[in-house]
């Protein structure tokens, strides 16, 4: 009988069709009995490989490279390339990076929007600007006359934050004050969080504050205990803010909890500068001490710092760029290290090898900030702002879904309107971004409760397939491993009885125990005669296997064998 | 089957099915012919029921009545009657069907009834299946099957049909054989399956009762279909039942046709009268049977109802007692194991289905694939049943005329017959050639069609005009018409101003400004007809009034003149000499003048001649010139040359752009804004008189440029120091490659601002000096620059350089190192950090880990005073809280880091507490969850193939449950 059904009705539209066979490195479930769940495994990994493999073919199609600078001869080191020769050697659209800002205005701070488009300087006696850097056209330009100590631009460039001497303020993108948030007091740094709409501040009164811009609701209060506090920055890839205090350490906060969730002790003194690197995807940190000393940190492991060095001079200032260069501003001069040779982990104290050094002669270099999607690192000191460039330093393909250099006004209402849509909840901000929705893992409280004493139906389903045998335990993430092991140490306890009497509810009930022993009573001759069958036959494969492997020696005739029953 | 076999032993299975199924298509045939006998025939067969079981009751009963006794009488000669027909062949008698001989009234008869005495039936058939005698007889069949009379016995049978046969006369009507003719064919059709035979009885034996049943349906059911109003048929047999004795001679033993069937309805007519509540004539006692078998209609309800009487009759009974039903526990089961298998079977039919349904990742709705569009013409074609009686009007005729598609093909080829292979294969390839070409044409045709390019249009325009203007030179002087035609052309040229730069095109095309080729050439096309058009008004048609396109159009022109004028001599002599009415041109004096006239006129016209000789002697040099002037190539295009012979041509200034001209490409564009006319770019001949115009203006279009569009590399610097003119920020680029160049540049530009410089100064922002900031990076020497203000400015740079010599020496970088820690950790020695940090660390620790909290009471519970031991406190009061082990610590053996094991409670909604359904690993369900569903994070495909939902359906589709599976 040909089908019933069309074959086209109960197949994937042609347009999604796979194309090819299943990708090979999909992972295998065979050894799943369930064969509902082996078929939606089965295609949950080929799904997964094809979707891969489609990203890894659409990579093709974004059209930069980032370059670097390369030497020729072994001798020659890419750090002596000044500027102007860079300048010279890049294409005249890239070198317009090249800018020097003289301001006088004290010691003046840069940021960038997350599109690289705009920047905006703060100078420490009031000097605010707010300009497009591709075009020139400035936004808005506000002489304030009180201490400025940072500025931010908000979700774009239509609205910006600045640190004033008291409080918080909020300007748009014309240089019109939006709002005074007074809860903010004597703020020293300001960072805003993209993907939550959260403005965190933290000031001279050691108060870390987060603050919904799309509600205007303080989210989050936390008192650092630790003093005034100069020091901040974001995680891009947690949304989880670092802040360095006085006394060396350095916290890690998010606004569930009301205590840091890392205390870190990196230097002996005074944290200076923390940045975290956004191209490992929030990993790496760096800290900068009173001290003089810079040091890598891995985020995951907290293990002691992958390398330190000493910068020349007392403070420096880090800052990463997108693709993983670290720029170190230290007494004059700007060293910026790049990539592979940064993250690699390093026992001795030895600067790792430079990639471009860059002397600053107006000292202080107080801020650091590459331009997202540019090659091009803006450096505010006390004479203003200077920008140079780092070649290989910025992302060479940017996401217009994400962050576009060339939207336009009705683009950029479009987007604000989307990500306000898309907006995360303070919630979800953990030091693993990829909690939401995952399985809680196993608590480590360690109550002194037996967990056996636990009624079976009360334990976890995990807990309840493992005793029941249906447990899948070929699959031993690494984050389940001593879980696993706690299951091994009370595997030998649960008999093929106990897993059959606590197999289901209602199977121990007392009739059916009653039953089921009746039944191991019975002698049926049918059952009998099944048996006999089975028997003979394991005997007869127990002979053909030894027969395989020549064990067997062909039985001599024997002279009792005319006593043999004919069978 | 089974209720003739009852009847008699020897009835075999096949004979009866072929029995039946000839009864059947008797039944069948019947309502088609409207044939009256058979109608007849059923009536009164149904009336036989209600006979037979008369008479056995009355046998039954012993109680032999009147009218038996009537019968009785009767018989003898009905016997008599059928021993004279039994001399017909066996031939006919085999025609006769079985169906017809034994009804279900003679089983109800001999149902009940005992032929030999008081035996009972199910004995006798003991006694026929197991004697030896009925085995005698199966073999007897097997060697001879012809020996009659010795076989059974036939006198048997007639004695006890005589007996009965007071009332059988329904079957005879039938065409019923006489027992033993219907035996000895039972035996014949036996030889083939006796077995059969056989087994049919044992089957009869076992159904006892129910197989009544059914046959009684059966008949019941067969009754209705032909036979609707049975009664009626009962009353009219009963009051007919002497007819029917006259009708049994005829049809009981002939061959049942059609015209002696119409006769017996003739005599049917003639009897009793026709009424429900007739009383019946026959005196004979109406039974339940005859009642119920009015109602055959409704059959359900009869069915039950008969059910039920049945048990109540003695006389369907066999005489034994009905068995006792079953419980009714063990009833239902039985019918429920039955439904049961029933439903199984109709449900596994669905199980494929259901599958497939099942596994499939994806369901679009509808399942089932709807029939595939409307059927193509050549299908319904073949399909087509002529089916109204036009439509069978039509297909006979084509068919008569042999005009349907089969036949013209048949007709083809008979045609092809006659002819040789070549010629057909010549002939086939002919029409595949004509074919081909027409399909091509077609699709040239429609290419073509479709083409919506102006320029095509008007080539192919122009094109045909040409041809027309070929066509038309030969039929030129053809007549009126076509110079009706020309003139309303010219009219309508006037009216719709084609020709001016005033209409509405025109200053469209004006204010556009840049123009391509096509809408010069355009434009040049208007002019050019609106100068001819003024030469017309001013009456100079004849001089250059044709296109002058080329010089072979020139030279017609000129042929035509002379020809013109040729004629004009010709004619006027011509038309005296014609003309013969009776005008005032005829009288004499008119004549004369119009001879002097002619003359004159001649004589002009040979003055006119010689000068055009001469004219056209000295044109050739002219365009001898320009050919050498001009470009071959394009020395076709004459238009600045005509203008420049204009006299009042300076009013319509027009430029002459082109390669030899000094001016920019552009310049064209702009001209028309200020001109009326422009000319094809390229086309033009270096003599022109508007050359002096052209360097004015381009030099007007420069300036006009530079003030609209600036350069973008010009005014660059300009725009940046736009962008800040307030501020005091100086934008340096570095592009300049020696310092001088830039010094002075920037000196240049100083000198600019200066002015602007001090405007601003109220701000009172310090002027940083560009030329120091400039000075120190245009150097390109490295050395220069380390010799700058700052002592650390480039020691970075020298240092790296001392490291690298270093790297040949090692130990000191080291030794630095050291130097450098050693320092830094006696800087800050006094601030206890690590020891602060290390209190903090331990606190923590002990914060999270489990305790134990003694919640006794002092003094409760324990006895205080001197010698007392303290008593351990009890279990029970002691507490334990649950915490974090530090071992199990993240931070576990890292003394730099305290990492906090404090349960993330407003986080903890967002995670899942156990792990979901399918899965049997926590590895399976993280890996459901690893990649992502968005967008953002996949290409669209991927998008989309993850979010397809499992079930699809176009919007507004009916979904319909699923055809049944055959």
């Amino acid at each position: 009988m040909d089908s019933l059904i069309s074959k086209a009705s109960i197949s994937l539209p042609k347009s999604l069709r796979a194309t090819g066979p299943a990708p090979e490195n999909a992972r295998k479930y065979n050894h799943i009995a369930n064969k509902k769940l082996r078929t939606t495994l089965h295609r949950q990994s080929a799904h997964t490989e094809r979707s891969k493999a489609l990203l890894k073919d659409a990579e093709l199609l974004l059209p930069n490279e980032a370059g670097m600078m390369e030497v020729e001869g072994e001798m020659d080191r890419t750090w002596r390339i000044s500027q102007d020769e860079i300048a010279r050697a890049v294409g005249l659209d890239a070198a317009r990076g090249r800018r020097e800002l003289a301001l006088d205005g004290g010691p003046y701070r840069a940021r960038y929007t997350r599109n690289g488009r705009h920047m905006a300087i703060v100078g420490q006696k009031g000097h605010v600007a707010t300009f497009d850097r591709q075009t020139g056209t400035m936004h808005s330009e506000l002489q304030l006359r009180e201490t400025c100590r940072d500025i931010t631009f908000l979700q774009d460039h239509s609205h910006y934050a600045v640190a004033q001497k008291k409080y918080v303020f909020i300007y748009d993108r014309d240089g019109v004050e939006l709002h005074r948030l007074k809860s903010h007091v004597e703020p020293t740094r300001l960072e805003f969080l993209p993907f939550h709409w959260l403005l965190a501040t933290v000031g001279n009164s050691g108060y870390l504050k987060y603050q919904d811009t799309s509600t205007g609701q303080l989210v989050a209060e936390h008192r650092t205990k630790l003093g005034a506090c100069v020091t901040m920055t974001q995680n891009f890839h947690n949304a989880v803010i670092h802040l360095g205090h006085q006394n060396g350490t350095v916290t890690l906060w998010t606004p569930n909890l009301p205590h840091p969730a890392v205390r870190l002790l990196a230097h002996l003194g005074p944290v200076c500068s923390v940045s975290v690197d956004p191209s490992s995807g929030g990993r790496y940190m760096a800290t900068a001490g009173a001290d003089g000393t810079v040091k890598l940190w891995d985020c995951r492991s907290w293990k002691e710092a992958l390398r330190s060095w000493s910068a020349r001079g007392s403070s420096a200032n880090l800052a990463w760029s997108q693709r993983g260069c670290l720029a170190v501003a230290s007494s004059g001069t700007v060293n910026v290290y790049s990539r592979p040779s940064i993250h690699a982990p390093h026992p001795i104290p030895s600067p790792p090898p430079l990639y471009l050094t860059h002397p600053q002669p107006a000292k202080p270099l107080t801020s650091l900030a590459f331009c997202p999607y540019e090659d091009i690192l803006a450096i505010g000191h006390a004479a203003g702002v200077s920008s140079i460039l780092v070649p290989g330093s910025g992302e060479p393909n940017f996401d217009s879904a994400e962050a576009d250099p060339f939207e336009h006004a009705k683009a950029r209402r479009e987007r604000e309107v989307k990500s306000l849509l898309d907006k995360i909840q303070p919630d979800m901000i953990a030091l693993d971004p990829e909690f939401v929705g995952s399985l809680a893992p196993p608590s480590k409280l360690t109550s002194g409760a037996d967990p056996d004493a636990v009624p079976f139906a009360r334990r976890p389903r995990i807990e309840r397939l493992r005793v029941q045998g249906k447990a899948d335990e070929t699959e031993n993430v690494s984050g389940d491993e001593d879980a696993a092991s706690g299951a091994d140490d009370r595997a030998p306890k649960h008999d093929r009885a106990e897993r059959e009497k606590r197999k289901m509810r209602g199977k121990g009930k007392s009739l059916k125990r009653y039953l089921r022993k009746q039944r191991k009573n019975v002698i049926d001759p049918r059952a009998v005669a099944v048996r006999e069958q089975l028997a003979k036959q394991r005997a007869e494969r127990e002979k053909a296997r030894a027969a395989a492997r020549n064990e067997l020696q062909p039985e001599r005739p024997s002279a009792l064998d005319r006593f043999k029953r004919p069978s | 089957m089974a209720k003739r076999s009852k009847s008699g032993p020897y009835f075999s299975a096949s004979a009866a099915s072929a029995s039946k199924s000839k009864q059947r298509s008797r039944r069948l045939r019947g309502p088609l012919r409207s044939d009256v006998y058979e109608y007849d025939s059923q009536r009164i067969r149904r009336a036989n029921v209600a006979l037979s079981l008369d008479k056995e009751e009355a046998i039954e009963h012993g109680v032999v009545s009147d009218d038996d006794d009537f019968s009785n009488r009767r018989k003898p000669r009905l016997i008599g009657e059928t021993v004279d027909d039994e001399r017909i062949p066996s031939d006919d008698d085999e025609e006769l069907d079985s169906d017809a001989a034994f009804e279900e009234s003679d089983e109800e008869r001999f149902a009940g009834f005992t032929f030999r005495g008081p035996r009972s039936k199910a004995p006798r058939r003991k006694t026929a299946q197991a004697s030896p005698s009925s085995s005698q007889e199966v073999s007897l069949d097997e060697n001879e099957a012809d020996e009659e009379p010795e076989e059974g016995d036939p006198e048997d049978f007639i004695d006890i049909l005589d007996v009965l046969d007071g009332r059988a006369d329904g079957e005879l009507e039938e065409g019923q054989p006489t027992p033993r003719e219907g035996s000895r064919e039972t035996r014949e059709r036996a030889e083939m399956s006796v077995d059969e035979g056989e087994d049919d009885e044992d089957e009869e034996d076992g159904d006892g009762e129910v197989d009544e049943e059914e046959e009684k349906t059966e008949a019941m059911s067969a009754d209705e279909d032909v036979n609707p109003n049975a009664l009626e048929g009962l009353e009219k047999f009963v009051s007919s039942l002497e007819t029917s004795k006259k009708r049994k001679g005829y049809d009981g033993f002939t061959d049942p046709s059609g015209p002696r069937k119409r006769r017996v309805v003739e005599e049917k007519t003639a009897t009793g009268v026709e009424g429900e509540f007739t009383a019946p004539t026959s005196g004979q006692q109406l039974q339940l049977d005859d009642l119920l078998a009015s109602l055959a209609s409704q059959s359900a309800d009869v069915l039950s109802l008969e059910k039920s009487v049945k048990v109540l009759d003695p006389s369907r009974s066999r005489g034994a007692p009905l068995s006792a039903p079953l419980p009714q526990r063990t009833q239902e089961r039985l019918d429920r194991e039955a439904a049961y298998e029933e439903t199984k079977k109709e449900v596994d039919k669905w199980k494929d289905v259901m599958r497939q349904i099942k596994d499939a990742e994806h369901l679009s709705f509808p399942l089932q694939a709807e029939p595939m569009g409307k059927m193509s013409n050549l299908e319904l074609a073949a399909k087509f049943q002529p089916s109204t009686e036009l439509e069978t009007a039509v297909d006979r005729l084509l068919k008569q005329a042999q005009m349907r598609e089969e036949d013209l093909h048949k007709t083809e080829e008979l045609k092809m017959n006659h002819l040789s292979v070549e010629e057909v294969a010549a002939r086939r390839a002919e029409v595949m050639k004509t074919r081909e070409l027409m399909f091509r044409a077609e699709m040239k045709a429609k290419r073509v069609a479709k083409i919506k390019s102006k320029t095509y249009r008007r080539l192919k325009r122009r094109d045909k005009e040409r041809n027309a203007a070929k066509l038309g030179e030969d039929s030129d002087s053809e007549g009126p018409e076509s110079a009706l035609k020309r003139e309303t052309d010219r009219a309508r040229e006037r009216a719709t101003l084609r020709h001016k730069s005033t209409g509405k095109w025109a200053k469209a095309m004006k204010r556009r400004g840049e123009l391509d080729a096509d809408q010069r050439q355009d434009i040049v096309e208007m002019l050019e007809r609106g100068e001819k058009l003024r030469k017309k008004i001013q009456g100079e048609e004849d001089g250059d009034s044709s296109d002058g396109d080329s010089d072979k159009s020139v030279a017609a022109l000129r042929a035509r003149a002379f020809d013109e004028l040729a004629e004009l001599k010709g004619d006027d002599l011509a038309a005296p000499a014609t003309g013969k009415s009776k005008s005032v041109f005829d009288m004499k004096f008119m004549q004369d003048a119009a001879v002097r006239e002619q003359r004159e006129v001649d004589r002009q016209v040979n003055d006119f001649m010689q000068e055009l000789q001469d004219i056209e002697d000295a044109g050739d040099g002219v365009d001898s010139a320009e050919a050498s002037h001009g470009d071959p190539t394009v020395a076709v295009e004459r238009v600045g040359g005509r203008l420049s012979f204009r006299p009042s041509g300076v009013s319509v200034s027009l430029s002459m752009t082109g390669s030899r001209t000094p001016a920019p490409s552009d310049t064209s564009s702009t001209t028309l804004k200020s001109t009326d006319l422009l000319s094809a770019s390229g086309a033009t001949p270096a003599m022109s008189p508007v050359d002096i115009q052209t360097p004015v203006v381009s030099r007007s279009l420069l300036s006009q440029q530079s003030g609209s569009a600036p350069n973008p590399w010009l005014t660059r610097n300009g725009q940046s120091s736009l962008a800040g003119p307030k501020k005091s920020e100086v934008a340096v680029s570095k592009d300049s490659k020696n310092s001088v160049k830039s010094k002075n540049k920037l000196r240049k530009r100083q000198k600019e601002n200066e002015d602007e410089i001090t405007k601003v100064q109220d701000d009172a922002v310090l002027e940083i000096s560009a030329t120091d900031l400039l000075a120190r990076p245009s150097k390109s020497n490295r050395q220069a620059t380390s010799a700058g203000d700052g002592s650390d400015e480039d020691t970075e740079v020298e240092e790296q350089e001392k490291q690298l010599k270093q790297k040949k020496g090692r130990g000191t970088a080291k030794l630095t190192a050291f130097k450098q820690k050693e320092l830094v950790s006696l800087a800050f020695a006094g601030d206890n950090v690590v020891q602060e940090f290390e209190e903090a660390k331990r606190r923590e620790i002990e914060e999270d880990a489990p305790r134990e909290v003694d919640t006794s009471l002092p003094g409760w519970g324990s006895w205080g005073g001197q010698g007392t031991r303290k008593a351990p406190t009890k279990p029970h009061f002691i507490k334990k809280v649950a915490g974090v082990d530090p071992k199990s610590r993240a931070d576990f053996g890292k003394a730099h880091v305290i990492i906090s094991e404090k349960r993330d409670k407003k986080a903890a909604k967002y995670m899942l507490k156990d792990l979901p359904y399918p899965y049997t690993s926590k590895g399976q369900f993280e890996r459901s969850l690893e990649t992502p569903i968005g967008k953002e994070w996949n290409t669209r495909l991927g998008f989309q193939r993850a979010t397809l939902p499992k079930v699809t359906k176009k919007m507004g589709t009916v979904i319909k449950p699923l055809e049944k599976p055959s």
